[in-house]
């Protein structure tokens, strides 16, 4: 399939594996002094890490370990990409009878599942490269070391766009049942409120000066509460869509934590669930009006 | 990825079994039933890829000391409540040989695994059963095949797309069917001496010998 449409629809459904062949694959024209990259089977990583070698000529052996398609952070995080898969991989594709030297260049990325001390007790040298792999090229011509900026993991604005586009679509499939049934005159509205707050959940929470990202998402319904407040009449709607409103900011909010594994264990589960019994409570309340 | 969904997948050994059981339509319960009837007291039992240790504990009754290997940490919890008495070890099963000894078990169980596992995995998984098993023992694999014969084959993709899509909404998993295992036993140096097929082919269980 070409390239793009699979990176389309890589990203916006992030959410799923999209493993691809584990293998140990030559690239350009190695020998045994060449450097040994390695990766995780995620397709999308992969594919255009493939690509960036080729083009930069870059002759060197990438080792893909098997991570059932997880990415390199995720994959570490979980502890499904560990010095274990790797030495495993080492030994299933006979790594070590194709080079003359034992040094392993990891994902910086990797570091929190694949300890370097495991590898070192079964005779390889792990090394972390830099963390992004635009970087390998300047990482290897400089006898691999790195330099500042290779270290730092940036957050751009096209980065948060992208995991927005995946976060919405995850929470429109998540809500879409909930909106049909509580709210099918109003779908439409209510799909857009799942986007509006997915997407300002990743492009505009860093400007709100509060520590948890619930807080973050309720901050973010405010202007859409006013909104409703000021243009609807019908009081018992009002009090019905804000009800939902909170609901959904509270869980979009609450969700974004899986983001990044920095903001995780935010502790704000019993407040995510009390704002959805208090919703659910009064909502059923009106229903009694 | 979202936080909710991280923790659906957290809890996903938890409800492993009820979807595999599902995906095979109760296919798998059934040939560990029947690999488990292979199991004599005392036999010394090593279950590759033992995942929730439902098969460990059918050995176990059965009066077999087992070691239950895994890689997935999340599956080895569940499987030590399941069947406490059973040795487990969480390690990947290309990294047996730092583990186990040569010929030392009776009997070598997988259900489900090899069907995860690249050509090349397959066949280094192969190579260390055929060193760990002691002579004399067996080796018996219940796994997911693609069928040979065009008609069940089929038959085999139009149930299996919709109940992949089913079992992952309930497990976030699903399996991979292996073709042409044969040849991976024949390159490891061990040969299949008996084949059972259950589901018009789509799952088989063999019995290999070195």
């Amino acid at each position: 399939m070409i390239g793009w449409i699979k990176d389309i629809y890589q990203t916006l459904f992030r959410f799923v594996r999209f493993p691809c062949e584990p293998e140990t694959v030559a690239i350009g024209h190695p020998d045994k002094s060449s450097p040994i990259l390695v990766t995780c089977n995620f397709d999308y990583t992969v594919r255009h890490l493939k690509a960036y070698l080729e083009k930069e000529a870059l002759d060197c052996f990438l080792l893909v370990v098997n991570t059932k398609g997880t990415n390199v952070w995720c994959a570490a995080a979980e502890g499904i990409f560990t010095a274990e898969e790797v030495l495993s991989h080492l030994k299933v594709y006979n790594v070590r009878e194709r080079v003359n030297h034992n040094r392993l260049i990891l994902p910086q990325l990797s570091a929190p599942g694949v300890k370097r001390k495991a590898l070192t007790e079964q005779g390889w040298e792990g090394i972390y490269g830099p963390v992004y792999f635009s970087d390998l090229k300047e990482f290897l011509h400089n006898g691999l070391t790195k330099n500042k900026d290779m270290q730092a993991l940036e957050y751009g604005y096209w980065e948060r766009f992208k995991m927005a586009l995946s976060h919405a679509v995850f929470c429109t499939l998540v809500c879409i049942l909930p909106i049909l049934l509580f709210a099918s005159d109003w779908w439409i509205q209510g799909i857009a409120l799942v986007w509006y707050f997915a997407f300002s959940m990743q492009l505009i929470e860093h400007f709100i000066p509060l520590d948890r990202l619930l807080y973050k998402g309720l901050v973010l319904s405010l202007p859409v509460l006013a909104l409703l407040w000021t243009s609807e009449t019908d009081p018992v709607l009002k009090i019905q869509a804000s009800m939902g409103i909170l609901a959904l900011s509270a869980y979009i909010g609450y969700d974004a934590q899986g983001h990044s594994h920095l903001g995780q264990n935010q502790k704000s589960g019993k407040l995510f669930a009390g704002i959805f019994a208090f919703s659910a409570l009064v909502y059923g309340g009106t229903l009694l009006l | 990825m979202s936080f909710v969904y991280m923790k659906i997948l957290e809890s996903r050994p938890e409800r492993y079994d009820v979807g595999m059981s599902l995906l095979t339509l109760g296919t798998l319960t059934k040939i560990k039933r029947q690999i488990a009837e292979h199991i004599h007291p005392g036999n010394q039992v090593l279950d590759l890829g033992c995942g929730t240790g439902t098969l460990a504990q059918m050995c176990l009754e059965r009066g077999a000391e087992v070691t239950g290997v895994d890689a997935n940490s999340g599956m080895l919890a569940v499987a030590k409540r399941n069947s406490p008495s059973a040795k487990y070890l969480n390690i990947s099963l290309g990294n047996l040989d730092e583990h186990l000894g040569d010929e030392s078990f009776d009997i070598i169980l997988s259900t489900l695994t090899f069907s995860e596992l690249t050509r090349a995995e397959r066949i280094h998984v192969l190579k260390q059963i055929k060193r760990v098993l002691k002579n004399g023992g067996k080796v018996l694999i219940g796994d997911e095949m693609i069928p040979e014969n065009i008609l069940a084959k089929c038959l085999y993709y139009a149930f299996r797309i919709p109940m992949r899509l089913l079992t992952w909404v309930i497990t976030q998993t699903t399996t991979n069917a292996i073709s042409n295992f044969d040849e991976d036993v024949r390159e490891a140096g061990m040969k299949i001496v008996n084949c059972k097929s259950f589901m018009l082919g789509m799952f088989i269980l063999l019995e290999i010998k070195k």
